[in-house]
């Protein structure tokens, strides 16, 4: 289970928070035609009203397989096979697929990676975000765009008015993130899952539009899930950080410790690895970048005890055979590793 | 000392054709006016936007983009005036890694095949060919047991590698990386760079190393050179480019670079507005519209590429300014 903190930002601890959304034991499987893929495997995690949780790892960890299933939108042939979501104190994995649809959008909203593609290109603007108030709402169409233009003009589109007429491809990519935040926030939800929203733009953009989620999210209070593979963006944008690898969860604590003094070999590893300016890298006495030998298992297959232990500088032999558990080794701060202290599963 | 390649005043223009009939609407300058060198055995960095011209300048310098002006000398030859067959001979000497290692290996093709095709291109016998690609798949961390597989059965970063040694057959002088590892992940990444400044070492090769990451680059490469809607805005040594940026968007550049450091994580220094079309770029400098300095002789003139240091070379109306006063340069944009 997760402990709830103060963020670095905020150096009075307060009495902890109950987390809005809560995920436990999750755990989602790709039933394909080779065998299960176990892409999520025992994953918790937790996000407290107006924080920003970070959720990094590389390609393959599980990050956005469970973001999605916080939604219930697993895509097959992915499903969900045990955990639980806690949501404002209700099991998601329990809901109908109505009580889902009208907790989408509204309660629970949604940034792509892609704003190209997660636009539909046959409706206008005004069109495609005014549905969701006029079915979520009930408003009238005028009603609908109206909002929609007062939420474009915030998240820093000028003249929404002309904007409720054009089609995406008549936008640039940080244009169309922008009317992408603005869907996510027509019906003030209480989490906005952000998968990757800036992975597709220019460094320049990216800053703006990270510096646009960090100012709505302060002005809504919204909590914010932030998913992405880039530490500098979670560096820049997180309040606590969960590092993912291989479908389970290494470690979880505030930004401010995971860059400072992370725990899991894992995280450790991965920093190193991450060229830095600053660090004056000189020509002749240049070093190597400290690498991570070997790639990520095969979750076919994993391997057993902790998935990190063929490529752990510190495994030792009950590495191979104990599957670590999560357990807190400072407030707020879990990691899973035995040799840190945690709790295993013998296999 | 003679650069490896000499690459002055090039051009690379697209006509644009619009309407029904396809009349001429305009002209994209994708590269207009580009000088610069890269001397033997040094990494010289390419960085800018996506749209900036920066990869199709790399194309250009291979001729695989014909240019539509300036001149390309390479190890002393002017490669413009080549005919087909010498330029094939020269593209020996100079070899291109590409972004996507999945997208640039024929999948149809057994590793083997597509490391030694250059060494049938070029009338080698069977026997070097084999000998040839052993060699090289061991030279980049693989082994000779690899030649027989296809490139499915390859992770992202082993065919990576793969593309690394297909550049290396024949033992080129000059390599051209265009992103060559923005589409692995972190971990294989380091991996990789590693590779390439050890590969750089060994055989002396010089890199045109093309990259949006600038943390990447400070660690890789000797200079840098900044590019923005087509031309070269600021080219300096590594050291001096990261610790006084002349030009504001190099400044900008580095600001909106998301970083890990703990001292610089907290900057929220965002450059406004959007790179314009290079369609119809703005008049003056290009960078103008979204420069917080920008006075008016910026809107009204393209500023010329002034050396105002040994090796930095800045196209700012104000770079004096800034150079003779650095903590000035020291970012005031924005917030």
């Amino acid at each position: 289970m997760l402990s709830t903190l103060a963020s670095a930002a905020d150096p009075t601890p307060m009495a902890a928070p109950k987390p809005l959304i809560e995920v436990q034991d999750l755990k989602v499987h790709f039933f394909t035609r080779d065998g299960v893929v176990r892409a999520v495997d025992g994953v918790d995690y937790g996000v407290n009203p107006g924080e920003t949780l970070g959720i990094v790892g590389e390609s393959g960890s599980g990050k956005t397989v469970s973001s999605l299933a916080m939604l219930r939108l697993v895509p097959p042939p992915a499903r969900t096979v045990g955990g639980r979501i806690l949501f404002e104190g209700e099991d998601l994995l329990t809901r109908t697929p109505k009580q889902m649809a009208a907790l989408r959008g509204r309660r629970i909203a949604m940034i792509f990676q892609n704003p190209a593609t997660s636009l539909n290109p046959i409706y206008s603007i005004g069109a495609q975000l005014s549905e969701i108030l006029v079915w979520h709402e009930k408003a009238s169409r005028r009603q609908a765009e109206e909002r929609v233009a007062e939420l474009l003009n915030l998240v820093g589109i000028t003249d929404p008015l002309t904007r409720l007429r054009q089609f995406p491809h008549e936008l640039s990519g940080g244009m169309k993130q922008r009317v992408g935040i603005a869907r996510a926030l027509l019906c003030n939800p209480a989490l906005v899952l952000a998968d990757e929203p800036t992975t597709a733009l220019d460094v320049t953009i990216q800053a703006q539009i990270l510096e646009l989620l960090a100012d709505l999210q302060a002005r809504f209070h919204m909590s914010m899930v932030l998913v992405t593979h880039d530490m500098g963006v979670v560096a820049r944008m997180a309040n606590r950080i969960t590092v993912m690898y291989a479908g389970r969860v290494c470690e979880t604590a505030d930004a401010a410790t995971i860059f400072s003094a992370p725990q899991h070999p894992y995280t450790r590893a991965l920093l190193e690895s991450m060229p830095r300016i600053d660090q004056s890298y000189s020509r002749g006495a240049r070093q190597k970048l400290p690498t991570i030998a070997g790639r990520p298992p095969n979750l076919l297959n994993p391997p057993a005890g902790c998935r990190f232990h063929d490529r752990c500088p510190e495994a030792i032999a009950d590495c191979r055979r104990i599957l670590p558990v999560e357990t807190a080794i400072a407030p707020g701060h879990t990691v899973s590793c035995i040799r840190r202290g945690s709790p295993g599963i013998a296999a | 000392m003679t650069p490896l390649l000499d690459v002055a005043d090039l051009a690379v223009h697209f006509p644009v054709f619009r309407g029904p009939l396809r009349r001429k609407a305009g002209t994209v300058r994708a590269v207009d006016g580009v000088s610069l060198q890269v001397f033997r055995g040094e990494t010289l960095a390419l960085v800018g936007e996506s749209g900036c011209g920066k990869s199709t300048l790399a194309r250009a310098v291979l001729r695989l983009q014909e240019p539509s002006a300036g001149q390309l000398r390479f190890e002393g030859q002017d490669l413009l005036r080549l005919d087909r067959r010498a330029m094939k001979a020269a593209r020996r000497r100079m070899r291109m890694v590409f972004q996507d290692p999945h997208a640039s290996l024929n999948p149809r093709l057994r590793a083997g095949e597509i490391v030694g095709e250059a060494f049938d291109i070029h009338g080698c016998t069977r026997r070097e060919r084999d000998a040839g690609v052993a060699e090289l798949l061991t030279l980049v961390g693989l082994g000779p047991e690899h030649a027989a597989r296809f490139p499915h059965e390859f992770s992202g970063g082993q065919r990576q590698r793969i593309g690394i040694a297909r550049a290396l057959a024949l033992h080129p002088s000059l390599v051209v990386c265009d992103e060559p590892v923005s589409a692995l992940d972190v971990s294989v990444q380091a991996q990789i760079v590693n590779l390439l400044m050890e590969l750089q070492e060994r055989l002396g090769l010089s890199y045109l190393f093309i990259s949006h990451d600038l943390h990447l680059v400070e660690f890789i490469a000797d200079r840098v050179a900044v590019m923005y809607l087509g031309r070269i805005v600021e080219t300096a040594p590594i050291q001096s480019l990261y610790a006084a940026p002349l030009h504001p968007y190099t400044q900008a550049l580095l600001a909106a670079s998301p970083s890990i450091d703990p001292d610089r994580r907290h900057q929220h220094v965002v450059p406004d507005g959007e790179v314009p079309s290079p369609l119809s770029p703005p008049s003056g400098c290009a960078f103008h519209p979204r420069c917080p300095f920008a006075i008016a002789n910026c809107r009204a003139e393209m500023p010329p590429l002034l050396t105002l240091a040994p090796g930095h070379d800045v196209r700012c109306w104000r770079a004096g300014e800034w150079a003779a006063a650095p903590q000035r340069a020291a970012i005031p944009v924005g917030s």
